[in-house]
This record gives C-alpha cells, sequence and structure tokens, in this order.
C-alpha cells in the first residue's frame, strides 16, 4: 500500500511541476470571448451538413458524394501505407529477432554457422535503426518529404508507412522473441533446417497476433491518414480544413461523423475479428 | 488404384467437412484485398513523376539542411566545420531548443495525468462487470426493470463514449480547441487527455473485466458496493498493471506533443514550422532531430519504469 | 530399408564410452550400448538419471562431449550439416510434450514431419498448398494411429490423447529407420498409457522400426519391451533381456540415492 501511494504522489507532483513549467493555469480557460465561436460551432454539431452550405455558389447534392470520397482517399491512403508497413515490419522483424533463431540454427550446420554470424552483427543496428525511424512522426516525415520532394501522393504514404513499418517491426521481432520455442526445437530435431524451423516452427503460432496488431495499427493508420490531409495529402483532413476555413461548420462536422463511423466501424469490425483469432487459441 | 480412388474420396470428404469460420475468412479476404487493390486505383501512380525535378529539389534540399556556418565556409577542414557545427547546435539549443524540449515533455506529462485521472474515474462505468445493476452476483430479488435498464444504459453509453473519445484524432480535437482557448497549452493538453482517456478506459476496463473474481466476489456478498469493490477489490490488485499501460501511452503523448505545435503551441512541431516558413531548413532539421531525441528519452524513461514494474508485479 | 542396407550395417545406435556435460553436471558418463535394427528398447531409470540426454543423442540433437557415436551407421562427430539433416531425418522422435503448432490444422502439423529430406521452397509449397498425393499420405499415416478423420481438424481443438498421436504420426510421416519416444505415458491414466505403448510396438512392428522408449512405469516396460537398459546417475545400471530383470533390479535402481539435481528434457 505504501508504495502504490509513493507513486500516486509522485505521478501527481510530477504533473503539478510540469503543469507549472508549461505555464497551464486555469484561468486560460475561462472568460475568452472565443468560447462563443466554439459554441456555435458545437452547435452546428446537432445538424450536420447533407449539402453543400452555400449552395448557391455550389450545386446542390453533389456534397454527400464529396463526405465519400473524402472517405475513399483516406481509406485507400491508408491501405496502401499499411500494405507497404507490412512489408517493412515482417523484414525488420526477421531481423530485429534474428536472437530467435540463433538459438534454433543446427549445431554444425554451416549455414547456420553464417546466419549467426550475419544476425548477431545486425541484430543491434536494426533495433537501432528501427527506434530511430519510429521517433520521427508521421507528420514530421510528411513535412521533410513534402520540402525534399514537393507535394506528392506517394509521400504521404511513405510519410506513414516509415514509422509504422518501425513499430510493427518492433511488435513482431517480440511477438517471435516470445512465442514458445519448444515446437521450433522439435522440428529442428526433426532435420529442419534453420530457415524451415524459423518460417514453419516459429511464425505459425505469431500469425494470430501478429495480425491482431495489424488490424490495430489499420484503425491508427486510418486517423493518421485523415489528419496528414492537413498537410497537402488529399484525404479527409484537407476537405475538413477547406470547410473549417469558409466557416461552414455544418460541414465540418458531417465529415467528422463520417470519420468516426468508419474508424468506429472498422474498431467493432476488427474486435469481432481479434476476438475470434483468440479463441481458436484458448481452446 | 481404386483403393487410390476412395482414399482421395476420403480425404474430399473430410476437406469439405472441415471446421472454418466463415466471417474470419471473408472479413480478411476482403482486408487482403483492400491492401492490395489500393495499389491500383491510380492514386499514388509515378507515371507523371518527374525525376529530373525530384532529383533537383532532392538535392538543394540536401544542401541546404547542413548548419549554416558550414554552408558559409566550405573551404574549411573537417575539424573546423565540426567546431562550428557544434557552436550552431549550442545556440539553437539555447535560443529556443531547450524551451521547446521543457515545454513539450511538460505538456506530455500534464496531458497524461489527466487522462489517467479520467480513465479511472469512467473505468468502473465502462466496466461489463461492474456496470450493471447487480454487479459480479445475482441480485437477492428481482431488480425493477428501470434500474436494469438504466444501468445497461450507463454502460453501454461510457463504452460508447469511450470509444467515440479515442477515435477522433487528436490532431482534430486540437485543431477546433485551439480557436476557442488561444494559443496556450490548454488545446493540446486536452486534446490528448481526451484521446488518451478513451484509450486507457478501454485497456482499464478490459482489465477489470478479466480479472480473477474471488476477491470482488467475496467482498461484495460481505455488502460491498460497486465503487467499494473498485476501489478495494479492482484497484489494489490491477494497479501496477495499469501503471505499465499509463507509462506506455505517456510515451505517445511524448511523440504526438511534438506535432501539436504545428497550431501554434509552442512545443517542438511550432519551431520546426517557423524555420521553415523562414526557410531555414537547417534550423528544421535541428528541430526534427531534437523531437526524435525527446521522444527517445521517453521511450528510455517509461521503458525504464514498465521494467521496473513487470519485475515487481 | 532394403536387406542390403540393413546389411551395409547392422547396428541402428552404436555408443562407445559417451560422455556429455552440462556445464558442471554429468548428465552421462562413459556410456557404452548397441541397438540392433529392429530392436525394441526401454531405458528406464529414476527421472533425472540422463534418459531424455541419451535419446537426444541417439537423435543427433545433442552433441557428445567425449567418445564415439554412430547412429543409423554415421559417426556423428565427423558429420557434416546436409548428413546430419539425413540422420534426423531418418529418425522419428516424440518429445514428451508432442511440441505441435496449435494454431494449426492437423495435416500442417503432421506434413512438417518431411522438412528435413525437402528443400525451402519445396516445403514452403507443401505446407501451402498440399497436393493430393500428399494429402492422402497425411491421412494414411494418421489411420494407422486411429485418427484419419482429423486430417483438418485445428490440432489445439484436440485432446491431449489425441496430439500424442499427432506428433506420432509426424514422426512416421517422415518414413524413419527409428522412433524414438520420450516418457509417452508420464502423466496420463493406465488405460491409456497401455493403449500408446500398444500403439508404439505395433507400429514399430509394421514398419519393421527400431524403437527406443523413455519410461518410468516398470510394469508397462516389462509388458511391452523386450530389452530394457537402466540408468542410474548418468551410467548404465543394467542392460539386459526383460526377463533377465528382476524385481530386486528394479528396487536397486530406483532406491533413492544421490540424485544429480539435473532436469531431464527439454528447458520447457
Amino acid at each position: 500500500m505504501g508504495s502504490r501511494r509513493m507513486v500516486l504522489l509522485l505521478i501527481g507532483v510530477a504533473g503539478f511541476l510540469a503543469a507549472w513549467l508549461i505555464q497551464l493555469e486555469p484561468t486560460q480557460l475561462f472568460g475568452k470571448a472565443q468560447w462563443h465561436q466554439l459554441g456555435v460551432f458545437f452547435q452546428a454539431a446537432l445538424s450536420p451538413a447533407l449539402t453543400y452550405e452555400d449552395g448557391a455558389v455550389v450545386p446542390e447534392g453533389l456534397f454527400l458524394m464529396e463526405i465519400a470520397e473524402a472517405l475513399y482517399k483516406t481509406l485507400i491512403y491508408t491501405a496502401a501505407a499499411i500494405s507497404l508497413s507490412l512489408v517493412g515490419g515482417l523484414v525488420f522483424g526477421f531481423l530485429g529477432s534474428a536472437k530467435a533463431w540463433l538459438s534454433l540454427a543446427a549445431p554444425g550446420h554451416v549455414w547456420g554457422r553464417a546466419l549467426s554470424a550475419i544476425a548477431l552483427t545486425g541484430h543491434f543496428f536494426v533495433r537501432t535503426v528501427m527506434t530511430v525511424l519510429r521517433s520521427v512522426h508521421e507528420i514530421v516525415w510528411a513535412i521533410l518529404f513534402l520540402q525534399a520532394l514537393g507535394a506528392e501522393n506517394l509521400a504521404a504514404v511513405f510519410a506513414i508507412a516509415i514509422p509504422y513499418s518501425a513499430t510493427l517491426g518492433k511488435v513482431f521481432s517480440e511477438l517471435i522473441d516470445e512465442a514458445p520455442r519448444a515446437a521450433a526445437g522439435a522440428l529442428r530435431d526433426n532435420g529442419a533446417s534453420p530457415v524451415q524451423v524459423y518460417v514453419f516452427g516459429l511464425l505459425p503460432a505469431v500469425i494470430p497476433d501478429l495480425l491482431a496488431y495489424l488490424l490495430y495499427r489499420f484503425e491508427c493508420g486510418l486517423r493518421s491518414a485523415a489528419v496528414l490531409g492537413f498537410f497537402g495529402a488529399p484525404t479527409l483532413g484537407s476537405y475538413l480544413s477547406l470547410s473549417w476555413g469558409e466557416r461552414h461548420y455544418h460541414e465540418v462536422w458531417a465529415y467528422l461523423y463520417a470519420l468516426l463511423a468508419l474508424i468506429v466501424a472498422f474498431d467493432f469490425w476488427s474486435g469481432a475479428v481479434r476476438r475470434r483469432l483468440t479463441v481458436g487459441l484458448e481452446s | 488404384m481404386s483403393e487410390h480412388s476412395t482414399q482421395l474420396e476420403a480425404v474430399a470428404e473430410l476437406r469439405r467437412a472441415r471446421p472454418r469460420d466463415r466471417f474470419l475468412r471473408v472479413g480478411l479476404s476482403c482486408f487482403a484485398l483492400l491492401l492490395a487493390a489500393s495499389w491500383f486505383t491510380g492514386e499514388f501512380g509515378i507515371r507523371e513523376f518527374d525525376w529530373e525535378r525530384r532529383w533537383a529539389n532532392c538535392e538543394r534540399f540536401l544542401s541546404r539542411v547542413v548548419p549554416f556556418p558550414m554552408q558559409e565556409h566550405p573551404e574549411a577542414s573537417f575539424a573546423e566545420k565540426l567546431g562550428l557545427a557544434g557552436g550552431w547546435l549550442l545556440d539553437r539549443w539555447r535560443e529556443s531548443g531547450a524551451e521547446a524540449f521543457r515545454y513539450t515533455l511538460g505538456l506530455s506529462v500534464v496531458a497524461i495525468v489527466f487522462a489517467g485521472v479520467a480513465s479511472l474515474v469512467s473505468l468502473p462505468l465502462a466496466s461489463r462487470r461492474l456496470a450493471t445493476a447487480s454487479p459480479l452476483v445475482p441480485p437477492h430479488r428481482e431488480l425493477p426493470a428501470w434500474q436494469r435498464w438504466l444501468w445497461r444504459l450507463i454502460g453501454q453509453g461510457c463504452r460508447f463514449l469511450l470509444v467515440l473519445a479515442r477515435s477522433v484524432p487528436e490532431y482534430m480535437i486540437a485543431f477546433f480547441l485551439v480557436v476557442a482557448l488561444g494559443f496556450n497549452a490548454w488545446p493540446a493538453v486536452l486534446a490528448l487527455a481526451i484521446h488518451n482517456a478513451g484509450i486507457l478506459g478501454r485497456l482499464g476496463s478490459e482489465l477489470v473485466d478479466n480479472m480473477p473474481s474471488a476477491v470482488p466476489v467475496s467482498q461484495r456478498s460481505l455488502g460491498a458496493g460497486r465503487w467499494q469493490i473498485y476501489a478495494f477489490g479492482a484497484v489494489p490488485s490491477l494497479f501496477s498493471r495499469f501503471l505499465i499501460f499509463f507509462f506506455y501511452r505517456w510515451e505517445t503523448c511524448v511523440r504526438d506533443a511534438t506535432v501539436l505545435g504545428m497550431l501554434g503551441i509552442p512545443t517542438l512541431g511550432y519551431y520546426l514550422l517557423e524555420a521553415r516558413a523562414k526557410d531555414h531548413l537547417d534550423e528544421m532539421l535541428f528541430f526534427v532531430a531534437l523531437g526524435s531525441v525527446t521522444v527517445l528519452i521517453g521511450d528510455l524513461l517509461s521503458a525504464f519504469v514498465r521494467w521496473r514494474l513487470e519485475r515487481t508485479s | 530399408m532394403t536387406q542390403a542396407a540393413k546389411a551395409a550395417s547392422d547396428h541402428a545406435f552404436q555408443l562407445c564410452e559417451v560422455s556429455v556435460h552440462f556445464a558442471e553436471l554429468v548428465a552421462l558418463d562413459g556410456v557404452s550400448l548397441t541397438i540392433e535394427r529392429g530392436e525394441k528398447v526401454g531405458f528406464v531409470g529414476p527421472s533425472g538419471a540422463g534418459k531424455t540426454t541419451l535419446l537426444r543423442l541417439l537423435n543427433a540433437s545433442q552433441r557428445a562431449d567425449q567418445g564415439r557415436l554412430l547412429v543409423l551407421g554415421q559417426a556423428l562427430h565427423e558429420v557434416d550439416g546436409p548428413s546430419l539433416k539425413r540422420v534426423r531425418s531418418g529418425i522419428g522422435f516424440i518429445p514428451q510434450r508432442f511440441h505441435l503448432i496449435p494454431s494449426l490444422r492437423v495435416l500442417h502439423n503432421v506434413l512438417m514431419g518431411r522438412l528435413g529430406q525437402q528443400g525451402f521452397w519445396a516445403s514452403l509449397r507443401s505446407l501451402l498448398f498440399p497436393s493430393a498425393a500428399e494429402q492422402v499420405a497425411v491421412h494414411d499415416v494418421l489411420a494407422r494411429v486411429g485418427l484419419a478423420e482429423k486430417l483438418f481438424a485445428k490440432t489445439d481443438h484436440l485432446s491431449g490423447g489425441q496430439q500424442q498421436r499427432v506428433a506420432i504420426a509426424r514422426a512416421l510421416y517422415q518414413s524413419p529407420q527409428a522412433l524414438l519416444a520420450d516418457e509417452p505415458v508420464a502423466s496420463v491414466d493406465p488405460t491409456r498409457a497401455r493403449a500408446t505403448m500398444e500403439l508404439l510396438t505395433r507400429l514399430a512392428e509394421e514398419g519393421e522400426l527400431t524403437l527406443g522408449v523413455s519410461l518410468h512405469d516398470q510394469a508397462l516396460a516389462r509388458s511391452f519391451l523386450p530389452r530394457l537398459v537402466g540408468i542410474r546417475e548418468g551410467r548404465i545400471f543394467k542392460d539386459a533381456p526383460t526377463e533377465a530383470w528382476t524385481d530386486a533390479d528394479f528396487e536397486e535402481l530406483y532406491q533413492l540415492g544421490e540424485l544429480s539435481p539435473l532436469e531431464d528434457g527439454y528447458r520447457n
């Protein structure tokens, strides 16, 4: 009990210290005239737009198509980014988990020894690279690409795919390192080569977890892709910020609801998939 | 030959009858198809890709991210260049780097503390086990229908609110809040707190729903109410595992805090965009690198604390 | 398995003064042993005596620190990678805890028995798209252990006894010359223990395989295996036809002494 209180106290003190450090004051929350504008914005939440708000300028009826397009683009960008990350993540995961198959290399096997040497040297290098790639936010990657290459659709995909590959690689390699080794050992004893042991003995055991995590990253990817719209990608964020700029708050809410519906729907589906994947393992 | 064909028949029969999960097969096939199809939409075509111009852009970019004094003295020796770069780095750090670093870390800590408190309060209301009319044990007598319905409403409603909270990208929340609250830390703190409260609430309520039931059930049969069970049964036994989630989310808070500055809140992202607006690409890269270092420090701290917690729990 | 191949080397296994150490612990100490092809041998003794280490030596999974070891006519201390692979794939090893991959179907777990005889791409093809012939072959092997109808079942949906038979089928699918089973009847009820021993001896006789089984239960050992090797504290205590073993021998074998604290088996 004593140590728990101590931890809570420490966290509380850290919170206050940090609040003081960034000059966070409750008074900043009140007495702002701008609350009125936010009030107007939140009132619009009750009546999201179904047509363009300045119908006089833009023909009516096309707005729903625009929402559909925004969702479609967001989905496509996420899918492209996640498919790249899956490839990258598998490569990183394989190299990062090299330790797992070091222990499985057949004693006396020429291949095994050569691979061990490569794996050992590569292991720490790959882990470091993954950590660095992961530490740069996808928005920052997007800005770097924008600056270095100019506006480019593919850049947004890479901006998401780079840190996501590293994150997936980290999780994959941890899953593989923690996977039960016994089955793999049995395959080795039956004469399987190190590569066979890795691919058939270790990978199948982690596929359900790996898939569950991939689905979770896809959900994160939807959010990231939508936000990259604020930074030049043609995804939902770009539509939303246009409407926001023109103070068409009803339109903003329509986009927001559409995004939420997409993410929540995906969340429910992937939750059901996850449950079914893990049920098979437990029973 | 005929024996062989009857065997083939038997195998085919077993194959037809094999257990399979249609929902998983169809769902995951569609998902795989989506991943592959995204590349054939024409959205990312490199047909019109102008390699020459891109390469020129890239070269220009690379030449200008070198620290400014090094650009000015191309004739300097390597050692001199190192000295120049070192001095330049120190200047940047003193000028605004240190301040941005402090602000980013501070902001992330405040945000995660808010998120932690909010999720701890909402957790029992979102738990499938606790947010029922008669938590953990069947009621002694028939409960009035309105009570059962009320608790169902509370449970479902809270779970849905948590889903919503974690579904909205934190960047968008902050984007809206900046209008009302101005360019101080609040929009970022609130955005991060809302998003992470949603995630911590979900992870936490899963912990509560999966915990062994012996202790809370016995507490319940001793007459403890749901809040008592939560505070004296669930929280103590799940405390360290919840803390592990807490620090894991803090890591991502640090990462997100760096970019929320792009909305005008003085974290690293703010200075990054400012340098870009001034077209000081070397300075921009400095803030990218500093952001990376900040995130790494957060990672290390969090990994250390989680390691300690896992060892003790 | 032709007569000619048998004549070329009659011994399935031959150990000459073999010792194995794990750090400071001596697991096996100067063991000499010859097992002819087609023999059925039981390894008996208290836990920690070195039975599993001995079985792993015979399967070429464990290096001998001293002494000479011949497995299927192959001298193991001078063997290179490919022939080691060949030796291993010539011996079906049934681990105590089966070591199957729970999330896969029975078909795939059995198919993995042939990994040692295939290159990587061939094995990938066979596991992803098993041919009709392969499916029939696996079905056949499963029929021999009485599990034919479970060909496409998920392995983790099977009972412990059924999983053990899948592990036996995987070993059989290697078309091995010898079967080695590590404690196949530890921690199972007596009826199932008898059934397992019956299955193993029947399979060995049908396929003219050499059989090596480590076990605790002296009654089972005596009723199923014609030759018993008693092991105690890393040394051979007695190696004789089963008729020559007396109750007094068993009593002495299992007498509590200064047992080595070494864990028996895989560290799992």
